[in-house]
């Protein structure tokens, strides 16, 4: 009698956690595909050129640097091994791209080993948000502009 | 279930047997006369509770042998407590199950999952607001807005809270994929002219 009450959520609890499994093992491997397809065209296609990848309308229209200014170029560098000159363009982005790498990479053994992954801390993301834009109203200040813009 | 009966608590059964008599059929299945005998010799209520409150579980049924004795009082520890009131210990796990996707015994029961889905719904919100941020950076936007987008989504169907959160962030990863595809379309023209 008793028993049964208990079992019966178990089932459910399982049920409900089995759906993910058979979703979640292939989210990294798709978000690790989609990004290397990126990072690969990028290598190819050279960011540095004027309007390759189209004209910035903050920048053109503004002059104002966002967080982001210089990041495909850096990929493109970090591609090409070119430590120092991505470094140049968007340190921030070069900081966080061994960061989320490695991310991927707990992610993507965990999920493998189909071991539940659970997102980062929300203070990691508060932190984030935090970071980029710290970073992004620093890079505008013309004293900065030199060491954190592109 | 059957077997809980068979193996070692033999020994606790028989003296509860003598009790038995006083109370017709009905005493096998209360659980009154066990108890004090149960509590007594701590091992050996173990197996009884076992069946009763640890069967869903795979443990149970490895575990009632001898050796696992010693492993097993962990287990049979919580419950033990919760035999003297029986009824109202087996009523209160299900509440726990039940309520976690609605309302208030989640916080007990649920800290741990409570907390992994609010990081979810959270980094859905920071990562759509991020995606708007850098929407005039079409490529980086555009990934960073359907991570957004996906979390948020995946976070409004687990999560019973933060259900706002998550919708935020779906939308504003929306909003700034939608934008960083705008400015690529426009740019592009643009560029295209220009080239």
């Amino acid at each position: 009698m008793t028993a049964q009450p208990l079992v019966d959520p178990a089932p459910h609890h399982d049920a409900a956690a089995g759906r993910r499994p058979l979703r979640r093992p292939r989210a990294p491997w798709v978000l690790g595909a989609g990004v290397a397809v990126s990072t690969f065209v990028l290598a190819v296609r050279d960011p540095h050129v004027q309007g390759s990848y189209g004209v910035c309308p903050l920048l053109s229209l503004t002059g104002l640097l966002c967080p982001a200014c210089g990041a495909l170029r850096a990929t493109h560098d970090l591609a090409h091994g070119d430590l120092a000159g991505a470094w140049a363009l968007n340190p921030l982005w070069v900081v966080l791209v061994p960061l989320l790498v490695a991310g991927w990479g707990w992610w993507a053994a965990r999920t493998a080993r189909g071991r539940s992954t659970s997102a980062p801390p929300a203070w990691v993301a508060w932190t984030l948000l935090t970071a980029v834009v710290l970073f992004g109203v620093l890079r505008n200040i013309p004293a900065l502009a030199p060491a954190l813009g592109p | 279930m059957s077997t809980p009966d068979q193996p070692p608590p033999d020994a606790p059964l028989e003296p509860s047997a003598p009790l038995d008599p006083s109370q017709p059929l009905s005493a096998s299945a209360e659980p009154e006369p066990r108890e004090p005998e149960l509590r007594e010799p701590d091992p050996g209520p173990v197996e009884p509770d076992v069946p009763l409150y640890g069967t869903p579980p795979p443990v149970a049924p490895s575990v009632p042998r001898g050796p696992a004795d010693l492993v097993a009082p962990p287990g049979p520890a919580v419950p033990a407590p919760a035999a003297p009131g029986g009824i109202p210990a087996y009523g209160t796990p299900p509440p726990a199950y039940g309520s976690t996707p609605g309302y208030g015994p989640p916080p007990a029961y649920g800290p741990p999952a409570p907390a992994a889905q609010g990081g979810n719904a959270t980094w859905s919100l920071v990562l759509g607001l991020l995606s708007v941020l850098v929407c005039w950076c079409g490529p980086i936007s555009l990934g960073l807005g359907a991570v957004a987008y996906l979390v948020g989504r995946s976070a409004q169907r687990t999560a019973g809270a933060n259900t706002g959160v998550a919708r935020a962030g779906a939308v504003l990863g929306l909003v700034g994929a939608g934008l960083s595809l705008l400015w690529m379309v426009v740019s592009g023209r643009v560029t295209g002219g220009d080239a």
